[in-house]
Order: C-alpha cells, then structure tokens, then sequence
C-alpha cells in the first residue's frame, strides 16, 4: 500500500515533470527559433538542464522510432486484405502508401510483388473552360473540353495493357465517345517492346509526349500540326496496328527507337480518320523514329520520324504520303523549349495527274517557371496549297491551308493536380481574316 | 523579468537551437542506396542508379524486372533522392511519373513506402529490389551500391 502511494506520487511527479519539461521544450523551440545563440553554455546548472534535455530528445527520438514499428506492424496486418481493386495510376501520396510488409522477410513476399493478380489503375482528365474570339461566326462560349478515362493495368511481369476513353463534346454539342487507346503491350527488356491495339503514332515530339490529358501540356491547346482531328487536324496521329519500340545500346547518347505497322488514316469525308475495322486499301503505313537523349544534358531530346502510307479515295486514285518530322527539345522543371518542323509530301493530284506536293509546317514553344506560374510563348505555322491532292480537296476533308500565329499564354498551377491557363492567340488564315481569341481553361487529374 | 531569469531563457534557447541543429544534421545525413544481400550488381554510378529510379532502366542484368521502393513525401531521405537523382522537387516527380504511365513509357511508378524500417524489411525480402536508407540504418543484411550525396 506505502509502495503503491508512493509510485503513485512518484507518477504524478514524474508526470508533472513531464509536462513542465514538455513546457520548457515547447517555449524552447519557439524562442529557439528567434533568439540569438548564447555563448555561455558552460555554466553548470543550466549544463544539468540541457543534459536533461538532451536526454529527453533522444527518449523522444526513440519513443517516434517504437510508434513506427508499430505503425509498421500494424499496417502489415492489413496488407493482405488489398489485393486487386482500382487504384490510382500515379506515385502514391502520404495517403495511399504501399502497405508495409511483415517485419520479418519472407520469399512469398516477394513473390506476391511481382506476380499479384491484375487489378485496374485508373486516373481521369478533364478541363473546362470559356473562349472568347472576334472571329466571324463564332460565339463567345462556355465549353467542356475532353473527359479523358485513362487504365492500365500490368497482366503479368511483362505484358500490360493501356487504355484510353474520351468523351468529347462535338460541333453539333453532342458528346462523342472514343476508343482513343487501346494496346497490349509485351515488354521483353528496355531494348524490345512491342504492342498491338490502337495507339498514338510517333510522329514527332508532341504527340507521344502530350497526348490527350490537356492538363499536361503547359497550353491550352496542341500546335496546329498536332491538332486532333475533331480540332481539324490533318496528320495520322492515331493508328491501329502493331509498334515495336526501345533503347538502343548507345552509351551517353541514349538512342531510342520506334517502327509501326497499321492501317494509316483514311481522308474520306464523313468517316472515321482512325480506321479501326477497315483499311481503305491492303497497302500499310509504316512509321519509323529514331531520337536521342542524351545522358551528357538530361532533359534533351533530339530525332526525326519517317512516315509512309498509300492514300485511297473513292475513285480509286493512290496518293503517296511522306511525313518527315524533326524535332529538338529541351524540357527541366523549370524550362520547356519545343521545336519541331515537318513536311508532308503528297503525289498525284486532284485530277490524277502526276504531281507532288509539299506541306511544311512547324512550332516553336518556350515557357518558364515561377513558382506556380509559368508564362509562355507559342509560334505555330503549317502551310498547304490550295492545289494540294489531299489538304485542298474539300471532298477528302477539311481544307488545311495556310495557318500561322502567335500564342501567349499563363499557366498557374492551383496544386498538383490542377492548373489554371489564360491563353491570347492570333490565328492568319490564307483566304479569311485573321482574328483574335482569349480562352480560359482549368484542367484537372484526378 | 530578473537578469538571472533572462540568462536562463537565453540558455535553454541555446541548448535548442543545439538540439534543432543536431536534428538538421540528420535530415543532411548521408543516404545509401541499397539492394537486397543476394543481389550481385557491383557497384553502381549516379546516372545507373537515377535511370533505375525514373523507369528508364528497369531490369537488372539477369533479366529480373527491377522493383523500385521510395519513402513517402514526409521522409526526409526522400527529399535527397528527389535532389540528387531526380533533381526534381515532390510535384515534378509527381507529374513526371503520371505522364510516363500516361505515355506507356513506365508501366508502374515505383512503390512507396512510409518508414525506413519497412523499406528495409522490404529490400531484405525482394532480391530484385532497390532502393534507399539512412546510413546509420544500413546493416549486413543488405547491400550498398551508391552513396549519395
């Protein structure tokens, strides 16, 4: 009973000293942080107090070292209840950490990592947004951009499969849905990859680096020559085929390298560009890029890309199409400076005559970081003649003709999954007058 | 408030700043980077190890797919494999991650883990594993191919 009393005055001691000393720490660290450092540390009573103190830190240090095991411990258990399910795509944040294993090591551990059932990753783009323009004909508009569902998931060590669904608001208001992607990839080592589905071609830079979530790229918009065909773009920038891709052992200059096999793009009016079911003709578009990155300037990125197909028309005229591209870009996180230049080649013509015809184009884009802005500047030119076979012929599509203008734009990020963009552009069209637009947009992933 | 008093707080606030510079030191203390014992990669330089990091390497010399394991954003060994490898600060690598599994580039981005006792745990159980510890933490049960920084 005396030992009991006596524990017990000694707990509440030892409690009260605690929270005194709890006290001075806390009054400590904050004066810590403003006052200037004394030099008379040697003096004996306040040695004794630091010493106490010193020793209370390590018991802390200690005390968070235990709550982490049993953190550990705890989450262990749990971790075979979270087998498969829907997860998101991106590196997990402090809320959705990888459940810790068992303290004790164990091969079916390892086992379970790589060789786990399948389950979906699943993430999501979006953007919204109001343009206004003094463009004849166009109302200043409220929009919805792209609904961009995007899965993976890993079948097994190396094959996974990837894909894409938009829904996308049309010209008629209605909203389209799209098999953007849709590929099954086999990775054999860094050196081979092959995949068959539909996929976006490697023409260029900007087309497999961007893709369709408009919240990756720093602008509101893709470059002309990079616009989709529901933007009135003119390039085969979707495929269904096969693509085999990888490093080539290279050392520092780091080459990679991408071949493609499909049907091409058909340019008839009215359908489907992407030729999902049906090629127009037997003949196959191949695509072959070769680009650098070297190890000497991390963040560059150099190649060129060859692509050829055979375009067949419903009068059963073959137009020969060459699309050369090059590119050089240099991206950090702070800096982003795109270049690219293609030209399009096209033989015969309107009338089946003999002929070639050439379509250059290119962009340039710079932009800078400042914290959460990140201002930039865009130059975009493509330029098809009016008696061009393919890009002139209101049968086979739109018209493509000459466009070029600036773009200049802000982009803030609002945190790391949202971005606000403010963009200016000046469109000059080759028969029509130039005009003016000013377009908001908040594009999200989540 | 009395002279002796004031010497008093000046003295404690010193031994504080004392204690919050010895915990500064820590967060600068050097961090390995590791594999599992049985792993016979010898040692690896800086662009071998930041190219495994960011997917752009991902098989170990056998064939074995690599399993990348990080720590989790509040680690303070993190942030020096972000500075030192990725040159990146957490949103960068946030993004870049997303847009390499967007891309097709990267089929997963690397596992995360919340304490360094589990990411040992983890490198002692999975031959084919790699990743990072403090290194006072780094014992005969694992491997060092990179210190840093």
């Amino acid at each position: 009973m005396v030992n009991f009393a006596k524990e017990a005055i000694t707990s509440r001691n030892r409690s009260r000293r605690v929270r005194v000393y709890g006290s001075a720490l806390a009054l400590l660290l904050t004066l810590g942080s403003v006052a200037p450092a004394s030099t008379r540390a040697d003096d004996p009573p306040h040695e004794a107090e630091r010493d106490a103190l010193l020793r209370m830190n390590e018991q802390i240090q200690e005390l968070q070292a235990k709550v982490k095991e049993l953190e550990a411990r705890l989450n262990g258990v749990t971790e075979g209840t979270s087998h498969g399910g829907v997860e998101g795509s991106a590196p997990a944040s402090a809320s959705d950490v990888t459940p810790p294993p068992p303290a004790t090591p164990s091969v079916a551990q390892e086992s379970q990592e790589n060789n786990a059932g399948p389950s979906v990753k699943l993430r999501m783009f979006g953007d919204v947004g109001y343009k206004v323009s003094d463009q004849k004909g166009q109302a200043n508009s409220f929009h919805i951009g792209t609904l961009d569902l995007f899965m993976t998931s890993t079948l097994t060590d190396r094959f996974s499969v990837l894909g894409e669904v938009l829904f996308t608001p049309l010209g008629d208001n209605s909203i389209g849905v799209d098999v953007e992607r849709l590929l099954l990839q086999y990775k054999h080592n860094d050196y081979f990859t092959f995949g068959i589905g539909r996929y976006h071609s490697s023409i260029g830079y900007y087309n497999t680096a961007f893709h369709q979530g408009a919240w990756f790229q720093t602008t509101v918009d893709r470059p002309f020559m990079y616009a989709f065909d529901d933007h009135g773009g003119f390039l085969p920038l979707q495929e269904v085929g096969a693509t085999i891709n990888g490093q080539i052992p290279s050392g520092k200059l780091g080459l990679n390298y991408v071949a493609e096999i499909g049907n091409g793009r058909a340019h008839l009016l009215g359908s489907d560009p992407a030729q999902n079911f049906q090629d127009t003709n037997n003949g196959k578009s191949f695509n072959f890029a070769l680009y650098s990155r070297p190890r000497w300037l991390p963040g560059l990125q150099m190649g060129f890309s060859i692509y050829h197909d055979y375009l067949t028309f419903s009068d059963n005229i073959n137009h020969g199409e060459l699309i050369s591209t090059v590119h050089v870009v240099y991206t950090n996180s702070n800096y982003e400076f795109l270049n690219e230049g293609m030209l399009v080649r096209h033989t015969g013509s309107i009338t089946g005559a003999p002929g070639v015809f050439h379509t250059p184009g290119f962009y340039t884009q710079f932009s800078r970081r400042f914290g959460k802005y990140r201002p930039y500047f865009r130059y975009s030119y493509v330029n098809a003649g009016v008696a061009e076979p393919i890009y002139g012929d209101p049968a086979d599509g739109p018209i493509v003709g000459r466009r070029n203008g600036p773009t200049l734009g802000l982009r803030y990020d609002l945190n790391d999954h949202a971005a606000f963009k403010l963009q200016y552009d000046r469109l000059a069209q080759r028969g029509q007058t130039s005009f003016n637009a000013l377009e908001t947009q908040f594009s999200f992933a989540f | 408030m009395h002279k002796p008093m004031l010497l008093a707080v000046l003295m404690l606030a010193l031994t504080a700043s004392c204690i919050r510079l010895l915990s500064v030191n820590a967060a600068l203390e050097e961090v390995n980077v590791v594999v599992n014992k049985s792993n016979t990669i010898g040692p690896l330089s800086r662009e071998e190890v930041r190219r495994i990091f960011m997917g752009e390497k991902s098989s170990w010399p056998g064939g074995k797919r690599i399993t990348v394991l990080m720590l989790a954003p509040d680690q303070p060994e993190r942030g020096v494999i972000l500075r030192e490898l990725f040159k990146m600060n957490d949103s960068d690598y946030t993004k870049y991650f997303l847009q390499a599994a967007f891309t097709g580039r990267v089929q997963s981005a690397p596992k995360e883990l919340a304490t360094g006792a589990q990411m040992k745990a983890r490198l002692m159980a999975n031959q084919n594993a790699i990743g990072y510890l403090l290194a006072k933490d780094v014992d005969d049960n694992i491997r060092v191919v990179l210190k840093l920084p």
